[in-house]
């Protein structure tokens, strides 16, 4: 049985496929982000520099603590804005990307955002799942 | 007749079997991975200038719409106030039909739209609120943060 034409045939499909797939790039895929049908394509967006904090709940129940994560690394809070000052020298136009649990209470994001306006960091973009059913 | 020494070249046909299961192994990887790839979008916004290092919070432009989320201590979940009035229902879709009616009936769709959310609000309702503004057509949302919110999210 001559199978060379199956192979030409399946080895097309394969580089489409390997082409299709988007390699979404998750920073930390553990984070539930919240939903947000009107969220932009991370891909088609011109976010520049960035600079991602992911916040994420610890998933101890009752107890209220949450982990700021920067490059996969816990790191506190002053340690956030350090290093965004440092950012912010660096380059004039970073922009933060936050990435947070959606069940979180807000003050862990708005703590990051005072975060990135004592810092003088002007562009804040929030992560969110672009589909229906965040009401 | 018989041949000797080497065969002729037609004579060595490969074995593309195993070849042929592990490409189709990884083409129906690939497929699947497709389909099942979770996409990230984003929402950007850009914090008031009038806010910074310095510390000057004299925000001069009064905003177009006020919205103030809050939770009510009655654990009824997050309630919804907008221009200083309490929507009827609280629900995102109510206040996404509400801008949407401010809209049709003048309001400047590049306008500030301030977001202002209690401490205990989710954030998942911040970005539904914040979703709810771009459906109904407006563009330039901003969030008032105070600057001394660091002391608890510790």
């Amino acid at each position: 049985m001559n199978l060379a034409p199956m192979v030409d045939v399946t080895m097309c499909l394969l580089i489409f496929f390997m082409v299709a797939t988007r390699m979404v790039e998750q920073e930390n895929s553990q984070i539930d982000l919240p939903i947000a049908p009107t969220a932009e394509d991370a891909e088609k967006q011109e976010l520049g520099n960035r600079f991602v904090v992911n916040v994420r709940s610890d998933g101890t129940p009752g107890v209220d603590h949450v982990a700021y994560l920067v490059q996969e690394t816990e790191i506190p809070l002053s340690e956030v804005f350090t290093r965004l000052r440092a950012e912010r020298q660096r380059d004039a136009d970073v922009n933060c990307v936050i990435r947070a649990d959606r069940g979180l209470p807000y003050k862990y994001v708005q703590a990051v955002m005072a975060c990135c306006a004592r810092a003088d960091v002007r562009k804040v973009t929030f992560s969110a799942i672009p589909r229906e059913g965040g009401d | 007749m018989l041949h000797r020494g080497f065969s002729p070249a037609h004579a060595y046909a490969p074995n593309l079997a195993p070849m042929v299961d592990v490409v189709m192994v990884i083409l129906v990887f690939f497929m699947l991975g497709t389909s099942l790839a979770v996409t990230e979008g984003v929402l950007p916004t850009e914090l008031p200038s009038q806010i910074g290092p310095q510390g000057e919070a004299e925000i001069s432009i009064v905003p177009t719409v006020r919205i103030y989320l809050w939770v009510s201590a009655d654990g009824a979940g997050c309630r919804i106030r907008v221009m200083d009035e309490a929507m009827p229902t609280n629900s995102f879709s109510a206040l996404r039909a509400y801008l949407r009616d401010k809209r049709i009936a003048g309001a400047d769709p590049t306008g500030r739209v301030l977001i202002t959310a209690e401490s205990e609000v989710t954030y998942q309702s911040v970005i539904s609120a914040m979703d709810a503004c771009v459906r109904a057509g407006f563009s330039n949302i901003q969030f008032s943060v105070s600057l001394d919110v660091t002391a608890g999210a510790e």
